[in-house]
């Protein structure tokens, strides 16, 4: 069973300031498909390797199937890891690079057979078998690398970006593959990526990380639904969830956003939550994901209070929807449309928010403020 | 059709590069079919002037006189031919070995004093042989290894040029494949002979072509070192020889075969590891 448990991991490099990971605390279950995501440098390949062994942790404990694994040499830590660049044996056939892990083992021969044929037959690379790397294509070559941790049955999955180096199509084929993959041996795996697409499409937990710390742990619909602080709202979801400055103003007895352009009353169930604990409310950071904004058709009653108007700036195609760009004074509003919309770069429109999906951060800290899901409006 | 358009593509300067490394190639080819023509020349065709390059009458004379005039000495020739052999083999062997730990451990293992190293090795590198003879020999003559093997295989040992160019190549293979066979399973020692030394074979290549060469045709060893006749190599042997009969008439039969002995592994050498050397396999297994 291959559940892992990070318990204060500190990663410090030799002669830099600042540690590349922060008081990593986390626990994976067995079966779990966990993705490690964040921008470039935030230290998803450092965790992921001192899990591996490759590195050696600084501080904090590691456990592996329950057992303290900080010290044990990669090779007795029954894990098997795919590299972004396959590092497939340039010398050896696929099958051979296969093989290699078991017969280092001093697994039996017919045994090792069985395996790698078995593997390949799942990964449909059978009649690949005899070539070498360099007669593989970059598709192939990936499938071979995953080939070479599949037979190994071990405990976890490390994989690094294994997939970045394909071109789009195959990308989305090899994603869809690995998940199933996932679905049939259920090996607990962790997945390192900078696509977020990626980490939501995969992942059944994903964290979030930035500067060597984590930000958020969550299933893909809690992380893209309550994103806990500013960084992670912004990272996920394509395009960008919208950020709009302002304070929480009261008048007569109902709560509004509000800054020097509009005044947006706040849904009740997240009034509640803002109002608790005493929290600073004149600098706050309303958050809005594109599909929770509308812009209405012309000639709509202007009695709604949950609207802000502006000019389109530029509208973006991408097939089944459009992406409206909307500047409102300083402000600028991405919003989601039907593609087939008659709108114009330069048309003024008035877009109607759906304030029960807004999302509300303190400005200092970034911190979410709210404590409840989604509300009604 | 085909063939006419490819001839077409042909640009004048592929037509010009072709021609003249060809020439180049003739050129530098001439002395080896020297070697070759002149060790079968029978006595008359050796003295004439102008000197031949292509002999006329092939004889098998220079060899005769060869191996009988060895036949006649107390030591016989095939004792100096396994003696090179055997030397060459084993220096062979353990300068691989050595240069490539030595390298596997330098190009990508950091540890105190690592660049010391690299500056030790890399002086090393500036001493020509004459300089370091007498500090040989007394380590040599300290060891006792006078009229051993070891006193033949010892010198090469430490070979600069041969870490050299295998920390480059070594430093090129990528880290993931070691870490990748690492987490496979393989210690130190499996990592070192399962993925270094096959990944370094065209480095190794290179290196045994000149290493052979060097072993093979060396005579300090023989010279310096060994007292006993019965450990002295072939290229001694040969060495002697010419220079002891080089006014004798037949001392000029026997120096054209002997040439072409020496000469010969070198060849076979060469045209065994060329291959190896053009094989570039590090990176096809990357990207
Ligand atoms: N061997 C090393 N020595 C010193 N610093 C390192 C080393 N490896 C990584 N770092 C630093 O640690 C930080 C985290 O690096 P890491 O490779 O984990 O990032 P990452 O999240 O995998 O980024 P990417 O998406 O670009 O692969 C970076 O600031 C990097 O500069
Ligand atoms: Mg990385």
């Amino acid at each position: 069973m291959g559940n892992i448990v990070f318990k204060h991991i500190f990663k410090q490099y030799k002669g830099e300031d600042q540690p590349a990971v922060r008081d990593f605390h986390l626990q994976v279950e067995d079966g779990e498909f966990l993705v490690l995501v964040g921008p470039s440098g935030c230290g998803k390949s450092t965790t992921l390797r001192m899990l591996a062994g490759l590195e050696d942790i600084t501080r904090g404990e590691l456990y592996i199937d329950g057992k303290f694994v900080n010290y044990t040499s990669p090779k007795n830590r029954d894990i098997a890891m795919v590299f972004q660049n396959y590092a497939l044996y340039p010398n050896l056939s696929a099958y051979e690079n296969m093989a290699l892990g078991l017969k280092l083992r001093k697994t039996p021969r017919h045994d090792i057979e069985q395996r790698v044929n078995r593997a390949a037959r799942i990964l449909e690379i059978s009649h690949l078998l005899e070539k070498k790397p360099n007669q593989l294509s970059g598709g192939q070559k990936q499938r071979v690398a995953l080939g070479r941790a599949i037979v190994r049955e071990p405990k976890v999955f490390l994989m690094d970006e294994p997939l970045s180096n394909l071109d789009a199509k195959l990308r989305a084929q090899m994603r869809a593959e690995i998940i199933k993959l996932h679905g049939t041996i259920r090996t607990t795996t962790v997945y390192v990526t900078h696509d977020q697409v990626e980490a939501m499409t995969m992942g059944t937990r994903i964290v979030v990380m930035k500067g060597g710390v984590i930000q958020q742990v969550a299933p893909p619909r809690e992380l893209y639904g309550a994103p806990a602080n500013l960084f992670v709202a912004g990272f996920i979801g394509s395009p960008q969830m919208n950020f709009l400055e302002g304070t929480i103003q009261q008048r007569d007895g109902t709560d509004y956003f509000a800054n020097r352009r509009f005044r947006l009353p706040v849904a009740p169930g997240h009034a509640a939550d803002l109002r608790a604990g005493g929290r600073n409310l004149r600098q706050i950071v309303m958050g809005i994901r594109p599909e929770h904004a509308a812009i209405l058709p012309p000639g709509t009653a202007d009695d709604d209070e949950r609207t802000v108007t502006g000019v389109v700036e530029m509208i973006e195609m991408l097939g089944a929807d459009a992406y409206a760009y909307v500047k409102s004074g300083e402000q600028s509003l991405i919003v989601r449309t039907e593609a087939h919309t008659p709108l114009q770069v330069g048309d003024p429109v008035r877009i109607r928010i759906d304030m029960g999906k807004a999302h509300f951060f303190d400005q200092e800290s970034g911190l979410s403020l709210r404590t409840s899901g989604d509300v009604s409006e | 059709m085909a063939l006419f358009k490819r001839i077409r593509k042909i640009k004048a300067f592929d037509v010009f590069l072709v021609a003249g490394l060809t020439a180049l190639a003739l050129f530098m080819l001439l002395p080896i079919v020297f070697i070759i023509n002149h060790a079968f020349k029978p006595q008359n065709e050796l003295f004439l002037f102008p000197p031949t390059f292509f002999v006329k009458h092939p004889t098998l004379r220079s060899f005769e006189l060869l191996f009988l005039h060895a036949g006649s000495d107390v030591v016989p020739f095939t004792r100096y031919l396994f003696n090179s052999v055997f030397v060459a083999g084993i220096t062979l062997a353990l300068v691989i070995l050595f240069s490539a730990m030595a390298a596997y451990v330098l190009a990508k293992k950091s540890f105190p004093f690592k660049s010391l190293a690299m500056s030790l090795i890399m002086i090393s590198l500036m001493f020509a042989p004459e300089t370091v003879q007498i500090p040989r020999y007394l380590i040599i003559s300290g060891l006792h290894a006078n009229n051993t093997y070891f006193g033949h295989v010892l010198p090469y040992l430490a070979s600069p040029v041969a870490v050299f160019l295998l920390i480059g190549f070594i430093a090129q293979i990528p880290n993931e494949l070691i870490e990748a066979i690492k987490l496979d399973g393989a210690s130190e020692g499996r990592i070192f002979t399962r993925l270094i030394l096959p990944l370094s074979a065209p480095a190794l290549a290179t290196i045994s072509i000149f290493t052979f060469q060097g072993v093979w045709t060396d005579v300090e060893t023989s010279s310096l070192f060994m007292q006993d006749e019965t450990m002295r190599t072939l290229a001694f042997y040969v060495n002697s020889l010419v220079s002891g009969l080089q006014n004798s008439v037949a001392g000029q039969n026997m120096a054209a075969a002997a040439g072409l002995l020496v000469f010969l592994p070198n060849l076979i050498m060469f045209l065994l590891f060329q291959r190896m050397v053009m094989a570039t396999m590090v990176h096809s297994g990357v990207k």
